[in-house]
This record gives structure tokens, sequence and C-alpha cells, in this order.
């Protein structure tokens, strides 16, 4: 186990001025026109032990992002340093030994774990590949990690198809926690499963949080899952990170006037706190990232929007809590 | 209120039972599901994945394909008529006239090779026989109704030029064409971001009253069903497990699998407490379980042992509001306890 490593640094994962750009290529020749920057200069420390939740709507960047930041995905520039070590820009094979330590789930459990391995097979491959472990010495350890996740170990030798959606979900669980990382990025873990099956894997995070003291990235566009299980929030628009701080703050106080149409939008299931709740309804749809509006990326569709808007881009400003916001005209504290 | 039971019965559906036959055998989707729905109202279904909601929705409209599908019993009455005796022709007057449909994904639903305009458009020429300039003038109103800017503009354009969000409201407009008296809305904001989602349930809502019409909502999201139904029916393994008001089902749930939703699901406002997951799994349609279909995953179940070998019929538990429990007056009484 990790006794004979070094307590883990404070700040697990630091990102600065992550910027992730896509070429635009057009006509037949494929050629590249333009440039879109589906996340624009962001900066986030994720500390040991907490999650923060990165919530957004489709199109933000907030999963690039999650790639970006596990170098799944080089970044166009910035840095990203992980447990004290520069990893933006690291080879496939220097990764490998953070990748042990740095692990993601992915949204689709039908799609992320191969159809031919059995669950044995899918679960041990980590300590194959990362430890040189034979087989049979592997077997003692994924039975362990089958228990952990809330399978029963018997269940080895199946395959994905016999599992349903949120059993898929444990086992993609339990083959990011075999090398013992320190930190999981979570992209839409739940967001493909029924309510009922959502809250026991939400559930099972939290519990394998307090066990293992793990740190999570957890991104979701169910603003209500984060809320319960994150311990601060992200929001993103467009590529940019909009408002970042403790989760109460953002969820009962928030400063960005998208952050608050945005907690706004989800409605509650409570029929009496959903009478009494007001709506602050966006117009328009978001725009495209490949020619994002000037200055305040959300100015096109916000209430509050004046000439300073459009001719200077607002900047992330935080106070001591660790709250900020990249608003000229922030809603009221 | 208007879950008003005084109200007009638009549709009735009695004791239908629909089943697919597969290479596995005869799964039974649909067991003996019995509700109304009433001019004015909105009617929510909710359940999960396999609940059989969809399907009680497609069969309506006669959208089933059969084989595989096969109505084993019930009926659905639209006023005096029985829509499961009902000709070709017939439905086909029905379908977009009467009844309309809204679907969750709206790129398959419109058609790309023809315009926006010409789609709803379609539906005044065929139902009301309008010249095409004339359908083209409804095109523009009702593409104007729904909140798309610039009518008569957008109106000459094809689905790809549309966002996700005005693609559903594009698809809300064609069904609005001919003022149906019922919509049929299978999770017609499931794929939309959560800012659209609202914009597009305020649309539905204002066009509900604007042409005076009553929805049927389908959807496993109880926030949306708290913030717009009147009435709402939970589905489990293809049968109803409580109706009511939403007040009643959400306030004085009843049944043991409504229960176990409400607590499944966090809220954005942060009063929900800890989350306590339903145990088990969704049966498989193929094999459902003895008596209570949901007998192996409820937390009541140590009560008694004829929910393994009876199927509870769904009774009243105050007016309006009825739960196919053996033991719902105990289940409720306990979620008071629990709650307070």
């Amino acid at each position: 186990m990790s006794w004979d490593r070094p307590p883990p640094p404070q700040d697990l994962l630091v990102a600065t001025d992550v910027v992730k750009e896509f070429d635009v290529r057009a006509g037949v020749l494929q050629r590249v026109t333009g440039h879109v920057q589906a996340v624009s200069n962001i900066n986030l420390t994720v500390h040991s032990g907490e999650t923060l939740g990165i919530v957004g709507e489709s199109g933000c960047g907030k999963s690039t992002l999650g790639r970006v930041l596990m170098n799944l995905l080089p970044a166009t520039s910035g840095s990203v340093r992980f447990e004290g070590r520069e990893i933006a820009g690291l080879r496939e094979r220097d990764m490998r030994p953070i990748r042990a330590r740095l692990q993601i789930v992915f949204q689709d459990p039908y799609a992320s774990l191969n159809p031919r391995m059995c669950i044995g097979e899918i679960v041990g491959e980590p300590f194959l590949v990362h430890r040189g472990m034979n087989a049979a010495a592997a077997r003692p350890e994924i039975a362990r990690l089958m228990e952990t996740v809330g399978l029963s170990p018997e269940h080895t030798s199946r395959y994905p198809h016999e599992f349903s959606g949120g059993q898929r979900q444990r086992i993609g669980i339990a083959r990011a926690l075999a090398l013992d990382p320190s930190m999981l990025i979570l992209d839409e873990p739940v967001s493909a499963l029924d309510v009922s099956i959502q809250a026991g894997i939400v559930n099972l995070l939290m519990e394998l949080q307090r066990e293992r003291s793990l740190s999570y990235l957890f991104i979701a566009h169910d603003l209500s899952v984060v809320r319960h299980i994150a311990h601060r929030v992200g929001v993103m628009y467009l590529g940019k990170l909009v408002e970042i701080g403790p989760k109460e703050q953002i969820f009962s106080a928030p400063r960005h006037p998208y952050t608050r149409a945005l907690l706004s939008a989800v409605p509650v299931p409570d029929p009496t706190r959903e009478r009494a709740r007001r709506r602050i309804v966006l117009v328009g749809d978001v725009p495209s990232p490949i020619d994002p509006p000037s200055g305040c990326r959300f100015r096109t569709r916000c209430w509050k929007a004046t000439e300073v808007c459009a001719t200077h881009e607002p900047v992330l400003v935080g106070d001591e809590s660790g709250h900020a916001f990249a608003c000229h005209h922030p809603e009221p504290a | 209120m208007s879950g008003d039971i005084n109200k007009d019965v638009l549709l009735s559906i009695e004791d239908l039972a629909i089943s697919f036959d597969t290479e596995d055998g005869e799964v039974r989707a649909v067991n003996g599901v019995s509700f109304e729905v009433r001019a004015g109202e909105v009617f929510a279904v909710v359940g999960e994945s396999g609940s059989g909601k969809s399907v009680t929705a497609m069969s309506i409209l006669g959208l089933l394909p059969a084989p595989p599908a096969r109505i084993r019993g019930g009926r659905i009455m639209w006023g005096t008529e029985n829509l499961l005796d009902a000709t070709d022709h017939r439905m086909r007057e029905v379908r977009g006239g009467e009844i309309a449909m809204i679907f969750q994904d709206p790129l398959t639903a419109l058609n790309p090779v023809h315009t926006i305009g010409r789609q709803i458009g379609e539906m005044v020429r065929l139902h009301r026989g309008m010249s095409q300039q004339a359908a083209k003038q409804h095109a523009i109103e009702m593409l104007g109704l729904v909140g798309i800017p610039q009518p008569a503009q957008r109106v000459d354009m094809y689905p790809h030029e549309f966002s996700g969000g005005m693609r559903q409201r594009a698809m809300i407009a064609m069904a609005i064409a001919c003022r149906p008296r019922l919509l049929i809305a299978d999770e017609p904001t499931t794929a939309l971001d959560v800012t659209v989602q609202a914009q597009v349930l305020e649309v539905l809502i204002g066009i509900k009253d604007e042409i005076d019409s009553a929805i049927m909502l389908i959807t496993h999201d109880l926030g949306v069903v708290a913030g717009i139904a009147d009435r709402v029916m939970v589905m489990y393994a293809g049968r109803p497990v409580e109706t009511g008001t939403v007040d009643q089902v959400f306030d004085r749930s009843s049944h043991p699998y409504t229960i176990g939703l409400m607590d499944s699901v966090p809220a954005v406002d942060g009063e929900q407490g800890e989350l306590r997951p339903i145990g088990g799994q969704p049966p498989s349609m193929l094999r459902l379980p003895a008596g209570c279909s949901f007998h192996p995953r409820c937390r009541f179940m140590h009560l008694a042992s004829d929910c393994q070998s009876v199927v509870p019929s769904l009774d009243q538990v105050e007016p309006g509001h009825f739960a196919a429990c053996h033991y719902s007056t105990e289940v409720s009484l306990t979620r008071t306890a629990e709650r307070a």
C-alpha cells in the first residue's frame, strides 16, 4: 500500500493558463481555416482529498479540459503540475508512472470497456501492464477491487454485456482504482445511468473518497449531482472558467450572471419548492466557439451586458475565501 | 388546480397490455396500464428505462411496429372511439391533426432534405387542405409562436442550420400546426442543455394555454415533473405503481418505488439529504418477478409475503391518489415519519 510514499502535496493538481486549440478544417481539401479554443486560459487547483466539480453546458470545454489535464490530449500551451511534477507535454512513455496515480472514468460504461475481455482481465490489466504481475498474482488484487466497488468477485469471468449500466460503471471505477491513484477525473460518470442507479454510484464515489482520501475532478452537466458530491465548483462557458469557489457560495450566492441563470434553470424535484423558485430564462443559444463574442463571451445572452462587456474581457478575480468570478457587473454578494 | 376531476376526459387508456416477440421470448413491455388525460392538463408519466412509458405513448398513435409489437389487450379511448380499432385512414387523421407527438431527438423526427417551413406547412396542407402559400404563412406564424426569432427568414432554412434548441422548437411548431387537442411529448428536453430546457418548457406551457390542448409528458426527470405537471403516473416494469396530483405523489408518496426514486435524486437547492439508492437491478421484462414486480428491490418487503405472490392492484389511498402496493398505508406512514 501507500504508507512508504511521501505525503502528497496539498495542491495535488495545479493548472496554469491551460489552452487547448483545435484546428477548424473546411472544404474538400480539409484545409485548416482557423482555430477553435475549446479550453481558454484555464487556471485551477485541485486540493488533496477534495472534489472539484466542473459544470457547464455542452460545448463549454469541460470534457476537453479533463482530457488535457491528464494529458490524454496535449495542451496547446500552459502548465499542468500533478503531485509537484510538470506533466503537460510529457511523452506517453514518461506519462506511464503518472497514469497510475491519475486516472479517468468515462461517461459511457458501454463504450469504455472492451467487449472481448472478461471483467477480470479488464480490472486486472493495470496490474499486468504497470506492475508486471502475472495473472495468478493479480487474482487476489482483482477480487479485492471487485469487492471494493460492490461487485461479486465470482463474476470476474463474465463479459461486459452481462452487466447492467450501473455495474459496468462500477467496473470502470474498479479499473481506475487498481493502481492506487491519488486522483480520478470523472467525466459525467453517472449521466448515462437511470436515477435509481446513479445514487448508488454517487454514494460509492463519496465512500471511496473518504476511505482513500482520493481527489476528484468531477465533470458533469447535472448541477444537482455536483452540489451533492463536490466541495468546490468551477463553472465553464464557451471554454472559459467564469466562476469558481466553495460549493456553498457558488450555489447560494453565485456572482456571475451565467451561474445564476444556470442554477435557476434546473428544476427541483419538489412541487412546493419548485413553485416558489424564480427562473431566469436566457435568450438564444450558446454562440459558436469558432467565433466567440468579443470581450465577455457570455455577453450575447446576458441581461446585464453593457458596452464594456463587448470591449474588455473580464478577468477572474477572487476574494480570500477562494471565490472568484469573471464579470464586469457581478450579482450582489 | 387543473387536476380537477370534473374536467373532460380526452383520452382514456383501459387495461392496455403490449408485448414484443423477440428471439429470447415474449417481452411484456406494458402489463395492464389504465389512466386518463383530461382537457387542458399536463399529465406526466415517469419511469426509468424499460418501464414501458414510451411504448405506452407510441401505442396511442399506432406507431409501434407490428410485428414485433403485439397489443394483447385493452382499449385506447379517444372520445368515444377506440383507436385500436381505427382504420389506417382514420389514424392518419388523428396523428398530427388531433394528437401530435414531440420526440426527444428532433434530428430523427425532422426530414433533413426539406426546409423547416415545408415540414410544418405539410401538416396543414395534409390535414386542412391549405394552399402552399397559406401553409407557408401558417408555418411562419407557428415558428413565431414557439419563439424562434425572425421566423420569416428561418422558415426557408434546413434542420441542420438550426441549433439543438431551435430544432426542438421547430418540432413543437410542427406538432402544434393543426392545433391538436393532445400533445404527447416523449422526453422533449432530455437531449437539451438545462438553460435551453428552461426555454423549451416555457414554450411548451405557453403553447398549451394558447391552443388549449392537454400535454402528456413522458420523462425520467422528477424536477421537470414537479415544475410543470398537474398529475403524474409513476411506472415500473410495465405497470403504473402510483398516480395522483403532483402534490399527492411527491408529498405523500405511497409506493416504495416512488419513494425510492425521490430519495435517489439530489436537488440543486441543496434540500436533499443523503441519497438512498434503490437496491438491486430493474427486472428483466422476459422474466418478471411473481407478485409485485418491485418486491425484490423493495425496502419495505419485510412487511409481508403476499408481495411475492399477489400482484397488487392500483387502489385509492385518498381521492384522486392511487398506489399499487399491498401496504401503501404503512409505507406512507413510515415515509411521513422518516421525513419528519
